[in-house]
């Protein structure tokens, strides 16, 4: 089916350029003088097009294995005794059909009508050859770049952190001796995490409602590590809870607002997830009442523990970048004074529809 | 022995804590949960054992090891979640690295190793050793570093060079690990970080001509992925 569906396109595109040339073919005759009539000019054009047709595959062929020669002169001095040979066949196939079908005004045999059409289109058609071998290279280039685009976008799809995996574990097993049901409790939040980490079909987007879902289960377990000096609040505006949103978006955001905001002997670290929509904009922000962003370790270095919450930052970046480009706003502050502490505020457009961006 | 944990959660305090409980040589647990104030306790508390985590919110356990003192060094034991440091806490030294989640047996092992170190190198530094303290012997392997003779069982085991001073540069470390790179910095003199077998195929070498049954070494040890270590 995929092979009758490329010799349809090939067929259809060359007959597309067939008509085109008939156009000027026929202006060109006017222009001279004579006269011919258009399915005489069709015919004409469609043999020498359609003969294109059938040498496009072997050419794709030879580019496609040519892709392996990596120095541009080398590149050309392969194609070039490939383009002869199929300049030249191209030729003689197509004045032997216009011998067959008798489309020569003059009188010809078979083999100046072969011999003829070589002579006149051997060199035209050596344009034609590198026309198609460039459009292959460059269909081939564009289909590497949007498969890379994708792979990239798989790889930056929020993952859970290593250290937030076997951290939990930890603490499970810290609570299987001394709280068998909260160890029970933080099992199951790490198994929705977990599950949401290996769900194949998951796409670069979720509604907003599946991500603060998920993002329960991440806070409950770290309010379990941290106890009494964590206080996470959700605020989120219910008209924005359909809202179509990168995964795993904000788990980063609040994974740095707990481990920057937790200050050691500082009392409770309060941090606050809220949503809201304004129109078709969707406002998200996560802020904390820690010490506030001091110099760039916070935004995209690991600091000297090595973190990789960092690496979450510049994901979450990457990626609004990715899929909305200049239409969304992501910026890292300090809150002023009395209240202090970080903001991230993250600006997109609204959208209820994960088809719009997939 | 003194211990000091520090991490910045309370239940992974409270399961480290849970497991020195059990060991009757640990006659005090102390715990910080920040960086800072594990620096101040290193000075003032002189501790045998300290079980530092690695990622803190204020100082990293790297800086915490870097303020303890040098005269009455304790082993310190990095405690974390994941192995990407491993290579560095070996590189300064650290006796070892625990990964979590770990269960009760490896601390155990680990604090018994880290006793018989501590009591090694304490009497070393208060013989009259000239020089950095080397452990002298280990299992029925007794070296003379004068003649640079090495026995096993009494009977003299045949060392090439490479093979001696490889021996020593683990003897040095008394049970701590050396890695793979340091080994060959040492013995070899490679600055490069190269990929090479050499060590591993000089260690096999090694437990050949001095461990008892070389397939199931039980004095020159593998630390999976890092490195090796002498136990007595």
């Amino acid at each position: 089916m995929r092979l009758m569906k490329r010799v349809l396109i090939v067929f259809g595109a060359w007959t597309a350029v067939a008509f085109l040339f008939a156009i000027q073919m026929h202006y060109q005759v006017v222009s001279q003088g004579s006269e011919r009539s258009w399915s005489w000019i069709l015919a004409w054009q469609l043999v020498g097009w359609w003969s294109w047709a059938v040498f496009t595959a072997p050419v794709c062929a030879f580019a496609a294995w040519a892709v392996r020669i990596r120095r541009p002169v080398a590149l050309i001095a392969a194609h070039l005794p490939v383009a002869l040979v199929i300049g030249v066949s191209c030729a003689a196939l197509e004045g032997a059909v216009k011998w067959a079908l008798g489309l020569y005004r003059t009188p010809h045999t078979f083999v100046t009508g072969i011999t003829d059409s070589v002579a006149m289109y051997w060199t035209f058609n050596l344009l034609v050859y590198a026309m198609v071998a460039g459009l292959y290279h460059a269909w081939r280039a564009a289909r590497l770049e949007m498969q890379l685009m994708q792979a990239r976008l798989d790889a930056l799809v929020g993952q859970l952190q290593p250290h937030f995996l076997f951290n939990t574990l930890h603490t499970i097993s810290a609570f299987v001796l001394e709280d068998p049901k909260q160890a029970n409790r933080m099992i199951t939040r790490l198994s929705e995490l977990l599950r949401h980490s290996f769900k194949r079909d998951r796409g670069p987007l979720v509604t907003l409602e599946e991500e603060l879902e998920l993002l329960d289960h991440y806070v409950a377990i770290q309010e379990a590590r941290f106890g009494d000096r964590l206080r996470v609040t959700f605020r989120v505006d219910p008209r924005a809870a359909s809202a179509v949103v990168p995964t795993l978006l904000l788990q980063p955001l609040v994974e740095n607002a707990i481990r920057y905001g937790v200050v050691p002997n500082g009392g409770v670290a309060e941090v606050e997830i809220a949503a809201t929509r304004e129109g078709d904009r969707l406002h998200l922000e996560v802020r904390d009442n820690g010490p506030g962003i001091t110099g760039d370790k916070r935004v995209d270095g690991n600091g000297g523990g090595g973190g990789g919450s960092g690496l979450g930052i510049a994901n979450t970046r990457a990626r609004l970048h990715e899929l909305y480009g200049p239409g969304h706003r992501f910026d890292l502050t300090n809150v002023p004074a009395p209240t202090g502490g970080a903001l991230a505020t993250i600006e997109i457009p609204y959208s209820d529809h994960a088809r719009d961006y997939r | 022995m003194r211990a000091i944990i520090v991490d910045d959660e309370a239940p992974a305090r409270r399961r480290l804590r849970g497991v020195l409980q059990q060991i009757n040589t640990v006659t005090r647990i102390d715990e910080c949960a920040s960086g800072h104030d594990a620096v101040e306790l290193l000075k003032r508390g002189a501790p045998d054992l300290v079980f530092l985590d690695i990622q803190m919110p204020d100082l990293d356990g790297f800086a915490v090891a870097a303020a303890a003192s040098d005269e009455r060094s304790p082993a310190i034991i990095f405690v974390t979640a994941y192995d990407e440091h491993a290579v560095r806490a070996f590189e300064i030294q650290a006796f070892d690295y625990l990964l979590k989640p770990f269960d009760d047996e490896r601390v155990i092992a680990t604090v018994k190793r880290a006793e018989d170190f501590l009591e090694w190198i304490r009497r070393a530094e208060s013989g009259n050793d000239a020089g950095e303290p080397v452990l002298r012997r280990f299992g029925d392997v007794s070296i003379d570093f004068a003649t640079h003779q090495v026995r096993r069982g009494g009977k003299l085991a045949e060392l090439r060079p490479k093979e001696y001073a490889l021996l020593v540069a683990l003897l040095r470390r008394g049970g701590r690990v050396a890695s793979r790179l340091e080994l060959l910095r040492e013995v070899w003199g490679y600055a490069e970080d190269v990929m090479s077998r050499t060590v591993d195929t000089h260690v096999a070498m090694l437990r050949r001509k001095l461990e008892p049954d070389p397939a199931h070494p039980r004095h020159i040890v593998t630390v999976r992925t890092f490195g090796y270590r002498i136990e007595r």
